[in-house]
């Protein structure tokens, strides 16, 4: 790049106006560097008293119970007198109390142990000891128990020292059994178990670091990049500088080239800035660097973690940029950062997952890419290949990103602010460019209804939840822009040939989906429990056949397709082509899901429904499929058939079925109206 | 007073802002929608952290294991997510794999250097590992516990050998018990939470609102507009105070409200158990009415702080660099309020925010601390009174009103001395 | 080709207003602009003055038709249309931290001016347009005069062939206003060619050397004022445009006929 070329000359002006813009730069820069250290000053203070006040504490504890002489003398070297100092176990006084367990509700005891023979202890009520499992190797054993009130913090830590103290207590006693019973060896050197860590303590500050590094970097750069970016486009369109520089000969590339490396040079300055910031308190030893996070950084080390940060930069640098393109004013710039951040912030926690390798599905993840080599990098592992796929894959994303603003100074309904032929005309075009925001509401009622409907009766729940919502949000859709219902939910009679498709298809798909299920395991796992816990609030006892077909079958089969299969696809129809429409519907219809396991399956669902109504184009034939599905996913965890073990080939055999079903139902398809045309040309 | 104006005024803001997204988005739906958000992002991500750790088995790879205690091998191997794998080459190649993560843990025995004692083939283990590796700390874990077990037993089998009997070998057994309910642990956890967020929810809520009743007059250029009508300065900055403050507790309502209808669902992430019983019933109703008063106390603070920083600002983006540091001013107490140690302690009910943050934590646990309450009522009155003559004072300032107070309220304050002195 | 700088055949921008409905608010505008030469378009507010020149200066894409400036098509080479001309309305800011003299600068390497020759235009240019005093204080700092000079300034700083002012008197005072006015007419004499867009009838009468008179989206007459006298009968420039506006065709087009040449019509 020559110097005086217009790239360079956007960045200079950016950043001149930046640092002549003495406010901005006092909030964005000065303020955090003083506030980060004194945040983080004031809370390990503040944790370094809690914790010393947990060490210095000196507990109230009582001794109760029929055989309270046996575990006083347990207790003995517990409890402290004057000599507190002395011993670290002896951090409890002993209190005497007439009522142990009011003593304990009104704070005066943080804990009491009760002891009793095996005799008492069954001579208790059954529903004092339930959930209390003895196993054969504790007959004859004497029961200690320790009373604690888990809601306060002293009572909770007295338990744990009690019962951590008692436990050891019992060690010794045992030793001591077998060296008086004759037994030559100390116990502890039967068959002892040394542990050697083979990871340098750099490897393992390393290793630490390495999971919120990213996290770190990535929110101070979107805090510090966020100062120039809101100001880039959305602050000149508010100033009307814009249409200014849209007049000079620079295009439009150049103008995002060199808005966009103003602000990686500022989200990156700022970053260093307080990384430095942080050595400097860490180095005047102010602030203590957490247990084990002190890792010694070579300069090739840095050097070589900045190159590997580049794309998360510039990639950050484009959301941010892109951002204030889409935005009007500076306003609605800082209102749409809040979701960015969060949002950005997400990819960054990858390395947090255990044994995430970089040699994963997780090398095209941008951003999670990079973080996890980061982590790697810190750890000392390098495994240059995938390492160099992540770099490119991030760098690619940042690309698009990029290019993406670049087009957004080309919509002229953005740069003028006048509103385009849609938005003024409202109706069917209008909601063609809203349907994927009013989509975004409507999983965000959904979710909270979902969490919060106060309501016991599953059947009720489920009535409203699917029946009712998935009526009423496609009719509100339809009202309020003016759709005609029969188009947008596809109302039309299909060609008969279809059912015989749909009678085939639905069972083979629930297979097919199985196996699907059994391969995102791979990537998602999911702990068993919770798919058992999901079979069983789902199949509640006591409700008859007729009303669980009907409200797990056949009123989602309609309410969910009017929905997904009717207006949403009917929305998206002309913004992605046949397949593209198969995985956005199908995906969208996933996550309406909300369980992160089921998301798969469903959406997997989702897509093939989308299909079968975009070649019958009709949503009756999804219906009907949709309703079987759910009505035979139903009768196979009725019969409670262990569907994972029949094997691969009941899959293959699925898979064939599903295409001879799909076969069918293209023999007679009649194709959904007004789709996509197959080449339009790029917008922009 | 001209009350009849300032309500004209008033709810003519109000429906202006009630037409603006960024209010409408920072008010009423962040605080509704924001609980089941959280809610559902964090059990999608502990659902998958979970599923991730529980996938992985342990490579373990074991060297010198003597006959005898083969059952050790066996026991491991049964294990279904431990796999033993062979390991042919030398110590370091194992170390190296483990360090490059193919390998977790690397198993040395050997024979003890002290007498067999009663025990067949002593030994003594070795456990390799990497700390710096997740997987290989997990399988640690693994085998460790697993050789524990198995010390155990072999240390059972010694003393049965030696005739220690049962009863005298069992010894005695610990178990703890719980007192808490179900509702007073979740009460204990919502008084960590719902202070600190009723705070955050009113300043955000009433942060759009100031700098649109300020900044956005003036962006608007209907500043002019609003002083030539017939009222007074004082009611026109009466209404719209009363406007940025109703914002304010309206965001700190829902966000309780949308708290109260989470809850089941929020206990049962705790793990209390009989989640469904416990919703509704996690804050003490008599309670409801002094986390309302002070909702109202902080909004009313909150408002004319910003008001006050605001009224400089001609247009947003200044109105938000003049606003942060009374927002971070109003935050950063409250950050320190986590640690659940604290007590609310006469001095502390004499700090403004912070008190009627104490306040809410307590009436939240049930405790009813009078002197305290009494003395936070009389602290928060007292800054909200002088908040709101110092936000009326410069708003009815010309050079505030005509906008040529450039470079915000320092710079404001010391022409105001500069010009006493002269009068002088 | 004609050698003119300017030239437009068959622009036309469709355009959604908020009180009107869909309507062509540039509908097949003819013109052209030869050196030395300033060609005023006339029109009431809302006529398509704004959109026609906006097209010129590649900001709105045509929908139809071409235009050409310095023999390069707005739509082929955007670039280099902008390369060769300044534009000035009232909408255009300037960049509230940084000086004039900082400002030209910008905007002589932004329109890649030669980078040796600068420092030296823009010191002519400060003492040109009287700017020497301020011209090292920030532009936030200004009145709304020294504001509107700095303005011209930076438009043609580059010293393109082609300056298009869009409406630039809108806001300013009599004074002010006369000074730009002899400003612009300075520019016309050193060969610029120079597009004027203005609702008032005067400045059109004094300043222009031909006028275009546009409504509702078309042109309906162009020449000197001598020839839309001559054409119409009436003196006055105030009459002639009454006249023309009050006898064209109805050629707005109403909303319900749709936009058969957007793409996407309606269901």
């Amino acid at each position: 790049m020559r110097p005086g070329s217009p790239v360079l000359t956007v960045f200079g002006l950016e950043i001149r106006s930046l640092i002549r813009d003495v406010r901005t730069l006092l909030m964005s820069v000065v303020l955090p560097v003083i506030l980060l250290p004194l945040v983080l000053l004031a809370s390990a203070r503040m944790e370094g008293r809690q914790a010393e006040r947990v060490e210095s504490r000196t507990y109230r504890l009582a001794i109760t119970g029929p055989d309270s002489a046996f575990a006083t003398g347990l207790a003995a070297d517990l409890v402290g007198g004057a000599d507190l100092e002395e011993g670290a176990g002896r951090r409890f006084w002993m209190v005497d109390v007439a009522e142990p367990r009011l003593a304990l509700d009104d704070g005066v005891l943080d804990v009491y142990l009760e002891a009793f023979s095996p005799d008492a202890w069954g001579a208790l009520d059954p529903a004092d000891t339930a959930g209390v499992g003895l196993g054969p190797e504790h007959e004859g054993a004497m029961i200690l128990r320790i009373r604690y009130h888990s809601s306060r913090t002293g009572s909770r830590n007295a338990a744990s020292m009690l019962q951590e103290r008692l436990v050891e207590v019992r060690a010794e006693r045992r030793d001591s059994i077998l060296v008086h019973a004759g037994f030559t060896v100390p116990p502890q050197l039967v068959g002892a178990v040394d542990t050697v860590n083979v990871a340098s303590a750099d490897e393992v500050a390393g290793a630490r670091l390495g999971r919120f590094l990213s996290l770190i970097l990535v929110g101070l750069m979107l805090l510090g990049g966020s100062a120039v970016a809101t100001d880039a486009l959305a602050g000149e369109k508010e100033r009307g500088t814009l249409l200014t520089l849209l007049t000079t000969s620079a295009t439009r590339t150049e103008i995002i080239t060199g808005k966009l490396l103003a602000i990686m040079a500022v989200a990156l300055g700022i970053a260093l800035i307080q990384v430095l910031n942080l050595w400097f308190f860490l180095g005047l030893g102010l602030i203590e660097p957490g247990s084990g996070f002190a890792v010694t950084v070579s300069p090739a080390l840095a050097l070589g973690l900045v190159v590997l940060y580049l794309p998360v930069v510039a990639l950050t640098g484009g959301v941010l940029i892109l951002t204030s393109a889409y935005a009007r004013s500076y306003k609605e710039a800082q209102l749409y950062l809040t979701p960015v951040l969060f949002g950005m912030a997400i990819p960054t926690l990858a390395p947090i997952m255990p044994d995430l390798s970089l040699q994963s599905a997780i090398v095209v993840v941008p951003i999670a890419n990079l973080a996890v080599a980061a982590r790697d990098v810190l750890v000392g592992q390098v495994h240059l290949p995938a390492l160099a796929a992540a770099w490119l894959v991030t760098a690619g994303a940042a690309a698009w990103v990029t290019d993406r603003s670049v087009r957004a100074l080309h919509d002229e309904e953005l740069i003028t602010g006048d509103p385009s032929r849609e938005s003024f005309l409202g109706g069917p075009d209008l909601f063609r460019k809203r349907v994927l925001r009013w989509f975004l509401v409507f999983w965000a009622v959904a979710l909270l209804l979902q969490f919060n409907l106060p309501i016991r009766d599953v059947r009720l729940a489920v009535l409203v939840n699917v029946g009712l919502v998935f009526v009423v949000f496609p009719l509100i859709v339809i009202r309020r822009f003016q759709l005609d219902p029969r188009k947008a939910l596809a109302l039309r009679a299909p060609r008969p040939g279809v059912w015989l498709g749909v009678l085939i298809g639905a069972p083979a798909a629930l297979l097919t989906g199985l196996g699907v299920f059994e391969l995102t395991q791979y990537v998602l796992p999911v702990p068993a429990e919770m798919v058992e816990g999901f079979g069983q609030g789902l199949l509640p006892e006591g409700v008859p056949a007729w009303q669980l077909i009907l409200l797990l079958a056949i009123v989602p089969g309609i309410a969910e397709e009017l929905t997904f299969r009717g207006v949403l696809l009917h929305g998206l129809r002309r913004r992605f082509g046949p397949l593209g429409l198969a995985i956005v519907v199908g995906l969208i219809f996933g996550f309406f899901h909300f369980q992160l396991f089921r998301i798969p399956v469903t959406a997997f669902l989702g897509a093939v429904l989308t299909g079968v109504t975009l070649l019958s184009g009709s949503i009756f034939p999804a219906m009907a499929w949709h309703a079987l599905n759910n009505g035979l996913a139903l009768f196979l965890a009725t019969i409670d058939v262990d569907v994972e073990a029949l094997g691969w080939w009941w899959t293959a055999g699925a898979v064939l079925l599903l295409g001879l079903a799909f076969a069918i139902i293209w023999w007679n398809r009649t194709p959904y109206p007004d789709m996509k045309p197959a080449n339009r040309e790029r917008p922009g | 007073m001209g009350l009849r104006q300032i309500w004209i005024i008033y709810r003519h803001e109000v429906r202006c802002a009630l037409r603006e997204r960024s209010i409408v988005v920072a008010s009423i739906v962040v605080p509704l929608v924001m609980y089941p958000l959280l809610l559902w992002a964090m059990l999608a991500g502990l659902s998958f952290v979970a599923g991730q750790a529980e996938r992985l088995t342990s490579r373990v790879a074991i060297q010198g294991l003597p006959e005898a205690h083969g059952a050790l091998a066996d026991s491991l191997a049964a294990h279904d997510r431990i796999r033993l794998t062979d390991w042919a080459g030398d110590r370091e190649s194992a170390h190296r794999a483990i360090a490059e993560g193919r390998l977790d843990v690397h198993v040395v025995f050997e024979p003890a250097s002290v007498g067999a004692g009663g025990v067949v083939d002593n030994f003594r283990v070795t456990i390799w590992f990497s700390e710096a590796r997740d997987r290989s700390y997990g399988a640690r874990n693994r085998v460790e516990s697993a050789m524990a077990w198995y010390r155990e037993a072999l240390i059972d089998d010694v003393r049965r050998e030696l005739g220690v009997a049962d009863p005298v070998w069992a010894d005695f057994v610990v178990v703890r018990s719980d007192v808490a309910t179900p509702v007073e642990i979740s009460r204990s956890i919502l008084a960590l939470v719902v202070p600190l967020l009723t705070l955050i929810m009113v300043a955000l809520a009433s942060f759009y609102p100031a700098i649109d009743a300020t900044a956005g007059e003036r962006e608007r250029s209907t500043w002019e507009t609003l002083l030539t009508v017939s009222a007074s300065r004082g009611q026109v900055a009466t209404a719209k105070y009363l406007y940025v403050a109703t914002f304010g507790a309206l965001g700190g309502l829902l966000n309780l409200t949308a708290l109260a209808l989470s809850l089941g669902w929020i206990s049962s992430m705790v793990g209390a158990p009989e989640a469904e019983e416990l919703a509704g019933t996690g804050i003490p109703l008599a309670a409801l009415p002094v986390i309302g008063l002070g909702i109202a106390l902080l909004a009313l603070f909150v408002a004319a702080g910003m008001l006050a920083f605001a009224v400089f600002a001609r247009n947003f983006k200044e109105g938000q660099s003049m606003i942060m540091p009374f927002y971070v001013a109003v935050f950063l107490p409250a950050l320190f309020l986590r640690s659940p140690d604290i007590e609310f302690t006469l001095a502390l009910a004499l700090v403004p925010v912070v008190n009627v943050a104490m306040l809410i934590r307590e009436v939240i646990v049930g405790s009813v601390p009078v002197l305290q309450g009494g003395v936070t009522l009389l602290a928060m009155a007292l800054s909200v009174a002088g908040a709101v003559y110092f936000a009326q004072w410069t708003i009815s300032r010309e050079e505030v009103l005509l906008g040529s107070g450039q470079g915000g309220l320092l710079r404001f304050l010391r022409g105001r001395y500069s010009m006493l002195r002269r009068q002088r | 080709m004609s050698d003119q700088p300017v030239r437009a055949e068959g622009l036309t921008k469709f355009f959604y207003d908020e009180s009107r409905g869909e309507i062509r608010a540039v509908d097949g505008v003819d013109l052209g602009c030869s050196r030395g030469e300033i060609l005023g378009l006339l029109g009431a507010n809302g006529a398509g003055k704004t959109t026609t020149l906006r097209m010129l200066c590649t900001v709105l894409e045509p929908t139809a038709g071409q235009a050409w400036v310095m023999g390069h098509e707005v739509r082929a080479e955007p670039e280099r249309v902008r390369e060769k001309l300044g534009f000035y309305s009232a909408s255009t800011a300037l960049y509230p931290k940084i000086t004039p003299r900082e400002t030209l600068r910008f905007f002589a390497r932004i329109n890649r001016y030669p980078g040796a020759r600068v420092e030296a235009r823009v010191d002519d240019l400060i003492q040109r347009f009287g700017l020497a005093d301020y011209a090292d204080s920030r532009v936030e700092k200004l009145s709304t005069g020294m504001k509107q000079k700095v303005s011209i300034a930076r438009t043609v700083v580059h010293d393109p062939p082609v300056l298009i002012f869009d409406e630039p008197t809108v806001g300013l005072d009599v004074l002010n206003a006369i000074e730009l006015r002899d400003i612009i007419a300075g520019l016309r004499d050193h060969g610029k060619a120079i597009l004027f867009s203005t609702h008032i009838m005067s400045e059109a009468e004094q300043l222009c050397d031909r006028i275009a008179i546009i409504h509702h989206g078309r042109i309906l007459a162009t020449g000197t004022l001598d020839e839309l006298r001559d054409e119409t009968g009436l003196h006055y420039l105030e009459q002639i445009f009454v006249h023309y506006a009050q006898t064209a065709p109805v050629a707005m087009a109403d909303a319900s006929r749709g936009g058969g040449r957007l793409a996407g019509g309606p269901e």
